[in-house]
C-alpha cells in the first residue's frame, strides 16, 4: 500500500459564512505528483492552503500520519513547503534573499545564514536558471522570471511535500518543460508534488488529478482514466475534448 | 551581499564625534576649548547629548520596525496613535498642574499621584493608552489595513480632546508647542539611563524576533507557511514599537521625521535581512536627533529652536537630494 | 422765540460737548456722539480699567476670563479672547465694545455698526495710555483728573512695595520662567518691567524679546540670585540637570506663584500695583531665610 503524505476526511473550509470547500476526503500518495484542477472557484486554491495549515478548517486532516495540527510551526514549516496563486514579493529585494527566504525555517535570528543554506540556494537558482539574475532586484524582472525566483524559493525549503497553486502561469515554454523535469527528478528523490494547474495539458502529465468542482471532489485517479476524462468533459460543460498524441494526453478546446 | 560593516563603523565613529561637538555647543554658541571639570558641560552638555542621541536611535528603530510591520514606506513610530495619546497626555497634566499646588489640599490622593508622575510619566501612559485603544478597536493585529484606519482614527479623535483641553487652558498653549515640537533642553542622567536600558532590550527583542520581518516580505500567507506565527509575533513587534515610541516621546517630546526617515537613509546599503537594517536604522537616528540638537542649540544662541523643526528640515532635505540625483545603483558591491 | 433759540442753541452745544473722538491703538479714530452707557469689553485688564475708573456699572458684558471686581463675575460672558459670541454680544446692545488689538472679530462688529475702540495694553506705560484713553472715552467729568488719580494711586502702590523689597534684594538678578519648556520672561514683558521697577535685574535683557525659548545652559551660567516660576514647577526645579548649583536653589530663593496670583502678571492693567505688591512679598519671603 502506498503510504500517503496528507489524507483528509470530510475536511470543510468556511470563508466567512460560505463553506468553500466541503465534504474533502484526499489521499495524496508519497513521492508522486498529485495535480489538482477544476473550473474557476472550484475551491482549488482555499483547499490547497487549507491543507499547507494557513487556513482553519474542520474535518480530520493527518500529515504523515499525524495530524497537522498538532504538529509545531517550524516542523511544518519544514515538512510543507507552500506557493501561493498571488505570491509577491518585496520590490527590492534581491532574488539571491528572495530565494535565501525559504531558508527561513532552518534558522533563527542569531544564526543567520550557513554555509549550507547558501549551497541549497545557489543550486536552485542554478536548476532554474537564475544564477545570472541572482543580484537583480525584483521590480527589474519579467513576470516569468519572477514567477520562476518565487518557485525556487519554495524549492529551497527542500521540504518532503511541496503545493504549488498555479506556479508557472506566466512562464514561456522552455521553462514549463524545465519545471516538468524539475517535479520529476523531484518525485524521483521521492518528494511529494501537489499542484493546482489550470493547464489541463500539463496536469495530465501528473501521477494522480483530483478534479475538484464547487468545493467538492469529483474524481481522483491516474491521467489516462476513461472515467476522469468523463468527467472532466462534464465538468467542463463538454466544450472540450480529450485526446492522445505522441503518447501524452492532450485537452482541446472545442 | 556583504554585511553593511562599513556604514556600521562610520556611524559609530559619526557618532562620537558628534557626542563631542555636542559638549563643546552651549548657550555660547560653539566654543573650542573644553573644560572637561565645567559642571555645565558634565551636567547639561553632556546628558543632553547623549540623551538626544538615544531618542533619535530609539525612534530610528520604532521606525524601522514600524515600516517592516506595516510594509509601507511612509509608516512612522507614531501610525498608531502613540503621538496624539502623549500629546494627550501632557495636555492633561498640564492642565491638571495650573490649578496649583496650593489649592491640592484639596484634591485627593490619587491627584497627588498624577503630579508625581510628572510630564514624563503622563506622555508615556498617553502612548500606551492610545496604542491599546488602536489594537481593541482594530480588535486584534490580524489585519494590516484595519489596524492603520484604527490607528488614524484614534489619532484624530485623542487630537481633538487634546485640543479642547487647551482651549480650556490656553495657560497651557506655550508648554504644549514645545513639547509638540520636540525639546531635549533638559535630559538628565537619570533619562538617559532609562533610554539606554529600553533601548538595549527593545534592539535585542526585535534582533530576536527580525525573522517575522523578513517572512512579511513576502506576504503574510507566505510567512505563515515558513513557520512563523504571524500574529503573535506581530503583537510582540508592536509591543517593542510602541514602548520604544513612548519612552523617546516622553522624553523629548513629539520629534517629527526621525522615525520615518532613518530606515530610508540606510536601506539602500542594507539588502537581505531585516535585522540589520533595524540596528542601522537605530544608529541612523540617534545621529540625525544629536545632529539635530547640536544645531538646536548653536544656530541662535542664546536662544533655542525646536529640535522637531530642525529633525524635518535635515531629513526632508536629504530625501529631497536624494529624489533628484540619479539613482544610485543599490547593488554596487 | 428767543427762548426757543436760546434752548436749541444749548441742547446743540451740549450735543457738540459730548461727542468724543479717541484714536485707538490701531491708530483708528472713533467718535462717539455721547457718552457711552452700555459697555461691552473683551480682554480682563480693559474691564479691569473701566471699574477702576468708577464706571463698572456701565459695563453689560465681558469676556469670560474677566473675574475683578466681584461684581464683574456677574456679567454676562461672551466667550473667550478668540471665540466671542457675536449675537450674544449683539443682543446686549452696546454703545461701545472695548477688546484687543489682535481679535479677530473687530471687522464683523464694524460691519454690524458697533462702534470699537480697539486697546491692547502690554507695558507699563501702556497701562498709563491706555487708563487715560479710557477715561477720555467714558466722558468722565475732568477725564484726565481722574486718570491722574488712578495712575498715582497706582505709582503709590508700586512705590510702597518697592520700599517694602529687603535690602539684599536690591539689583538681585532674577530668572522668570513663563512657561514650562524653557520660555522665560524677559525685561521687555510686562512682568519684566515691573521687575525693573522693584530694582530687580532680568537675566534676560531686553534684547532677546519677550518671551525667548531658552537654552537651559543659559540660565545656568547666569546664575540668578532669584526665581520666580509658577507653584506646580517648583518641585522639579532642582531635578533639572546641572541646576542645583544655581545661586537661587541653593539659597531656597524660589518664589512659587499660584495659578490666581499668576492671572495678575500677564494682565498689564490697573491692577499693577497689587502684582508690583504680590512680588515685593514674594520676595520678602524668599530672602527671609
Amino acid at each position: 500500500m502506498t503510504p500517503y503524505a496528507i489524507t483528509t476526511k470530510d475536511l470543510q473550509v468556511k470563508l466567512g459564512a460560505t463553506a468553500v470547500v466541503q465534504g474533502v476526503s484526499l489521499s495524496v500518495p508519497e513521492g508522486q505528483w498529485t495535480c489538482i484542477v477544476g473550473p474557476n472557484g472550484a475551491g482549488k486554491s482555499t483547499l490547497l492552503m487549507a491543507l499547507a495549515g494557513l487556513l482553519p478548517s474542520t474535518g480530520e486532516l493527518h500529515f504523515q500520519g499525524r495530524p497537522l495540527a498538532a504538529l509545531p510551526a517550524k516542523e511544518r514549516a519544514r515538512c510543507l513547503a507552500w506557493l501561493g496563486q498571488q505570491a509577491t514579493g518585496s520590490d527590492d529585494l534581491s532574488v539571491f534573499d528572495v530565494v535565501m527566504l525559504g531558508r527561513l525555517p532552518y534558522q533563527t535570528a542569531w544564526s543567520g545564514a550557513s554555509e549550507q543554506d547558501h549551497d541549497c540556494v545557489n543550486t536552485w537558482l542554478n536548476t532554474l536558471q537564475l544564477l545570472h539574475l541572482k543580484d537583480r532586484t525584483l521590480e527589474q524582472l519579467s513576470g516569468g522570471e519572477r514567477q520562476r525566483v518565487l518557485l525556487a524559493r519554495a524549492l529551497a525549503v527542500q521540504a518532503p511535500v511541496l503545493l504549488m497553486d498555479e506556479p508557472i502561469a506566466n512562464v514561456d515554454i522552455p521553462h514549463q518543460s524545465d519545471w516538468l523535469q524539475t517535479i520529476r527528478a523531484l518525485t524521483q528523490q521521492h518528494t511529494t508534488v501537489v499542484s493546482v494547474l489550470h493547464d489541463l495539458n500539463l496536469a495530465l502529465r501528473a501521477d494522480q488529478v483530483v478534479l475538484m468542482d464547487q468545493g467538492r471532489i469529483q474524481i481522483q485517479a491516474p491521467p489516462d482514466s476513461p472515467l476522469l476524462h468523463q468527467a472532466l468533459r462534464d465538468v467542463f460543460q463538454q466544450r472540450m475534448a480529450v485526446h492522445q498524441v505522441a503518447g501524452q494526453w492532450v485537452v482541446l478546446p472545442l | 551581499m556583504k554585511p553593511p560593516y562599513a556604514l556600521t563603523v562610520s556611524l559609530i565613529v559619526l557618532s562620537f564625534v558628534l557626542l563631542c561637538m555636542g559638549l563643546m555647543t552651549g548657550s555660547l554658541g560653539w566654543e573650542w576649548q573644553l573644560d572637561w571639570q565645567d559642571p555645565i558641560v558634565q551636567d547639561i552638555r553632556l546628558p543632553r547629548s547623549v540623551g538626544a542621541w538615544l531618542a533619535g536611535a530609539l525612534l530610528g528603530l520604532a521606525g524601522a520596525l514600524s515600516q517592516g510591520l506595516f510594509r509601507n514606506p511612509l509608516a512612522d513610530p507614531y501610525l498608531l496613535g502613540s503621538a496624539s495619546g502623549a500629546s494627550l497626555g501632557v495636555a492633561i497634566a498640564l492642565a491638571l498642574g495650573l490649578w496649583g499646588a496650593v489649592e491640592s489640599a484639596q484634591l485627593s490622593q490619587a491627584m497627588q499621584w498624577w503630579f508625581r508622575l510628572g510630564l514624563t510619566g503622563m506622555a508615556f501612559i498617553g502612548a500606551w493608552v492610545a496604542v491599546l485603544l488602536t489594537l481593541l478597536l482594530a480588535r486584534g493585529v490580524e489585519q494590516t489595513l484595519r489596524l492603520l484606519l484604527a490607528g488614524v482614527v484614534v489619532g484624530v479623535v485623542l487630537g481633538a480632546v487634546t485640543s479642547l483641553v487647551n482651549l480650556a487652558f490656553p495657560q497651557t498653549l506655550p508648554a504644549m508647542q514645545s513639547f509638540l515640537l520636540g525639546n531635549t533642553s533638559m535630559l538628565s542622567d537619570q533619562a538617559c539611563v532609562l533610554m539606554a536600558g529600553v533601548l538595549v532590550l527593545c534592539l535585542c527583542v526585535s534582533w530576536w524576533l527580525s525573522p517575522l520581518l523578513d517572512g512579511l516580505r513576502l506576504g503574510e500567507s507566505t510567512a505563515q507557511s515558513l513557520g512563523l506565527r504571524v500574529a503573535p509575533l506581530r503583537v510582540a513587534l508592536l509591543a517593542v514599537m510602541g514602548l520604544a515610541t513612548a519612552t523617546a516621546v516622553a522624553q523629548t517630546g513629539l520629534v517629527a521625521f526621525v522615525g520615518l526617515v532613518a530606515p530610508h537613509l540606510v536601506r539602500s546599503r542594507v539588502n537581505g535581512r531585516t535585522a540589520p537594517l533595524l540596528v542601522l536604522s537605530a544608529l541612523m537616528g540617534g545621529v540625525l536627533l544629536a545632529t539635530a540638537d547640536i544645531l538646536a542649540r548653536a544656530l541662535w544662541a542664546p536662544q533655542e529652536l525646536p529640535v522637531g523643526v530642525l529633525t524635518g528640515v535635515l531629513g526632508g532635505g536629504y530625501l529631497l537630494w536624494r529624489l533628484h540625483s540619479p539613482p544610485m545603483k543599490a547593488m554596487s558591491s | 422765540m428767543l427762548k426757543r433759540l436760546f434752548l436749541a442753541s444749548v441742547v446743540s452745544w451740549l450735543q457738540v460737548a459730548s461727542a468724543v473722538t479717541v484714536v485707538d491703538d490701531r491708530q483708528v479714530a472713533v467718535t462717539l456722539s455721547q457718552a457711552p452707557k452700555r459697555i461691552v469689553t473683551l480682554l480682563p485688564s480693559l474691564a479691569e480699567t473701566v471699574c477702576v475708573l468708577g464706571a463698572c456699572s456701565r459695563l453689560v458684558g465681558t469676556d469670560k476670563h474677566a473675574n475683578w471686581p466681584a461684581s464683574v463675575k456677574a456679567l454676562p460672558k461672551l466667550g473667550g479672547l478668540d471665540d466671542t459670541q457675536l449675537e450674544a454680544l449683539v443682543r446686549l446692545k452696546p454703545d461701545v465694545v472695548l477688546l484687543a488689538k489682535s481679535a479677530r472679530i473687530i471687522h464683523r462688529l464694524e460691519a454690524l455698526g458697533i462702534a470699537v475702540v480697539a486697546l491692547e495694553p502690554q507695558t507699563y506705560n501702556d497701562v498709563e495710555r491706555v487708563l487715560r484713553t479710557v477715561a477720555v472715552l467714558l466722558q468722565l467729568p475732568d477725564a484726565q483728573g481722574q486718570a491722574d488719580v488712578v495712575w498715582q494711586s497706582i505709582q503709590q502702590q508700586v512705590n510702597r512695595a518697592k520700599t517694602q523689597m529687603p535690602v539684599r534684594a536690591l539689583n538681585a538678578s532674577v530668572y522668570l520662567e513663563a512657561s514650562t519648556g524653557g520660555y522665560a520672561a524677559g525685561e521687555a514683558s510686562f512682568i519684566g518691567d515691573i521687575m525693573r521697577q522693584l530694582g530687580l535685574n532680568n537675566i534676560v535683557p531686553i534684547s532677546m524679546g519677550a518671551f525667548p525659548q531658552l537654552n537651559p545652559e543659559f540660565v545656568v551660567r547666569a546664575n540668578p540670585q532669584l526665581i520666580v516660576l509658577a507653584q506646580p514647577m517648583v518641585r522639579q526645579l532642582s531635578q533639572r540637570p546641572g541646576w542645583s548649583g544655581v545661586d537661587a536653589i541653593k539659597h531656597h530663593r524660589v518664589c512659587a506663584l499660584a495659578a490666581s496670583q499668576a492671572d495678575m502678571l500677564v494682565r498689564p492693567g490697573p491692577r499693577l500695583g497689587e502684582a508690583a505688591q504680590l512680588i515685593s512679598d514674594c520676595v520678602k519671603r524668599s530672602f527671609a531665610s
